[in-house]
């Protein structure tokens, strides 16, 4: 089986190989203060129902910048953002937005400044694109407030952002995985919050839709100064579009890191527990991870050629960094 | 800019205009139309003493003073179920979702039969009371059951536990009816549900529970709109999902709990409103809720008026009328939503 190889896209590819912290001439204007941690777990434990799913977790979300949050299924990734997201209280330690307990905040003061796709959301039956963006503006209206044309320009900037204006009069149940994905997106930008939760926001779309909206992802970072925290459950994909990489494993923190210091061969075996080569391709920055698994690779095997299953290859193509 | 959210606002404003009209339209006609024909004149004249005018205390005007009396009732009645089957369906996100799901109805049904039971029902406005405090206290028990799990109060608990409880308390009242003749008499119907028979001054009494319910409900669409999107959403949006969920659902117990206390257990009204609503407005619950308090009193009223008509020289109690037209109502709402 050949390499399964990410298309190009239309950006340049995050910094790879600098530390963290190293976005900034990128930064876009409405960016607050680049640099520094938006966001800091401190010990934080989290569970459901007295069952501990994640414990003693430490983490400095980087300002402005593309973090990813990778592990193998069930490994405590989602927790890990509920707990980020103020969906679940810790059992234990804070979470601090920009220095302010999270979990003391008043609840509408945290959804103006931090934004959460969820895994599943609801699509109520026959909402149009422009009805759910417009639902985002919830926190920003009071009771007896009416929409007004402010309402409406932000959500036509959030339409405009992730290029979903001529989509606006269409029912979103009627859209496609990557333009229903984008469409949620823009409701989540639509509160206009500096921080970004995404969980796994590229799960059930197929490799076009998911660059599709990995890439908006990016322009957000780069163009509005927008801090992402995001699931992902591509090795490759995370490496590829994140500045920042959170490797998690059974609840804990296995390694954080800038892409190229986290994802090393000794790093996948201990997180995802499986054997594989990892190459960084010099200069331009492509990652390739080659799982071994018990079977010799198919192309070395005579006549098999055509057989699968045997090694799969994933590679995320780069440019310049 | 054009507005970029849903119907154009002409499609909705005149989609409203001609709900009030239809609605004025039923209302004359609950008015005028009735086992005992009357001409119009004597009817415009039996309408005097209610304006203010000078009675002439004609047998007359007493029918066209109850004709009156039950229009009232029915324009409450029709608002306060369609509003809260709006509200039910919106707070446990599920499209069958009527005004009973809470176990109102049962409750009312439960009070009103052990109070007849007793003996200490006493006439029309006895009723009332014993319907209200039946229904608000089923609510409640339900609302207590589903807050005993570990997440609070979710939809899905809710719905089950009002099911449960309904399931459980039809089957004491089937056992006392089937021992008391007497019980069963009475209670049958008041079970079909009337707004025949009821003079206004009971509204006077369910007034501020039925305002209280109105108030909450009717500004409650922002709060749904953000429950439309799930659980998690509705948090990270900024709700704080316990309290408004429970303010709405007060709300609409307190509105299904006056509308069962004035009528009996109406059925279908609070269920197949909110769809027929939706088929206009769209998913919006501010427009959804705008339009239920439209059209729940022009089927309430239409369907009472046909109740009148449709067998002389007897009547079909509305409650008969609205299953006998919502239910195929209902079955044309899914199969077009299926084809679509």
């Amino acid at each position: 089986m050949t390499a399964v190889q990410t298309p190009s896209t239309r950006h340049a590819p995050p910094a790879v190989s600098g530390p963290a912290g190293g976005m900034g001439p990128d930064a876009g204007p409405a960016a607050p203060a680049t640099g520094g941690t938006a966001l800091v777990a401190q010990g934080v434990s989290l569970g459901y129902q007295g069952r501990p799913v994640v414990e003693g977790l430490d983490l400095a979300v980087p300002r402005g910048q593309v973090t990813a949050v990778v592990g193998p299924n069930g490994c405590g990734k989602s927790t890990v953002l509920r707990g980020l997201a103020r969906l679940l209280r810790p059992t234990a330690g804070q979470v601090l937005l920009d220095g302010r307990d999270l979990h003391r905040m008043p609840t509408r003061q945290v959804a103006r400044e931090v934004g959460l796709l969820p895994q599943s959301p609801v699509v109520p039956d026959g909402i149009t694109v422009a009805e759910l963006v417009s639902r985002g503006r919830h926190p920003h209206r009071g009771l007896l407030r009416q929409w007004t044309r402010d309402d409406d320009r932000v959500v036509a900037e959030a339409l405009a952002v992730t290029g979903t204006e001529d989509l606006a009069g269409r029912e979103v149940d009627q859209l496609s995985g990557g333009q229903r994905q984008r469409v949620w997106i823009a409701m989540v930008l639509a509160q206009r919050t500096g921080l970004l939760l995404l969980d796994e926001p590229t799960s059930f779309l197929d490799i076009a839709h998911q660059v599709e909206v990995l890439d908006l992802v990016r322009d957000l970072s780069t163009q509005q100064g927008t801090t992402v925290v995001m699931v992902l459950h591509d090795l490759a994909m995370a490496a590829r579009y994140a500045d920042h990489l959170v490797a998690v494993r059974e609840g804990r923190i296995a390694a954080q890191g800038a892409p190229r210091a986290v994802v090393t061969a000794e790093t996948v075996e201990q997180v995802f527990g499986v054997r594989c080569r990892v190459r960084w391709e010099e200069p331009d920055g492509d990652l390739t991870v080659v799982p071994v698994g018990r079977h010799r690779s198919t192309s070395a095997r005579p006549g098999a050629a055509a057989r699968p299953g045997a090694a799969a290859t994933a590679t995320t193509a780069g440019g310049a960094s | 800019m054009t507005t970029l959210t849903g119907t154009p606002p002409r499609v909705r404003w005149t989609a409203g205009l001609i709900g009030l009209a239809v609605l004025a339209v039923c209302a004359g006609l609950s008015v005028a139309v009735g086992a005992r024909t009357l001409p119009p004149a004597d009817v415009l004249q039996g309408l005097a003493p209610l304006l203010g005018g000078d009675g002439t205390g004609s047998p007359t005007e007493s029918i066209v003073r109850a004709r009156a009396d039950r229009t009232v009732i029915g324009v409450l009645v029709g608002v306060a179920v369609a509003l809260s089957g709006a509200a039910m369906q919106g707070l446990t996100r599920n499209p069958l979702a009527d005004p009973g799901l809470l176990g109102v109805n049962a409750g009312a049904a439960l009070a009103i039969v052990l109070g007849i039971q007793a003996g200490i029902l006493g006439g029309a406005s006895g009723y009332v009371w014993f319907a209200m405090l039946g229904g608000v206290l089923a609510a409640a028990v339900v609302y207590g059951v589903a807050s005993l799990g570990p997440a609070g109060p979710q939809p899905l608990t809710m719905t089950l536990t009002g099911a449960a409880l309904t399931a459980g308390v039809t089957s004491v009242v089937a056992g006392v009816l089937v021992t008391n003749d007497g019980a069963l008499e009475v209670f049958r119907f008041w079970q079909v549900g009337s707004i025949a028979g009821r003079s206004v001054e009971l509204v006077t009494g369910v007034a501020p529970v039925l305002l209280a319910g109105l108030l909450i409900v009717a500004l409650s669409g922002p709060v749904l709109n953000a429950t439309a999107l799930g659980e998690d959403l509705e948090r990270a949006l900024g709700q704080r999902t316990l309290l408004a969920r429970g303010v709405v659902a007060l709300g609409a117990v307190a509105l299904a709990a006056s509308a069962v206390a004035l009528a009996g257990p109406i059925a279908f009204v609070g269920l197949v409103v909110p769809h027929l609503v939706r088929l206009v407005t769209g998913p919006d619950y501010r427009r959804v809720l705008l339009g239920s308090a439209l059209v729940g009193p022009v089927l309430v009223l239409a369907t009472d008026v046909l109740g009148r008509v449709v067998s002389p020289p007897s009547e079909v109690q509305v409650g008969i009328m609205t299953a006998v037209l919502g239910a195929p109502a209902l079955i044309l709402l899914v199969r077009r939503t299926a084809m679509r």
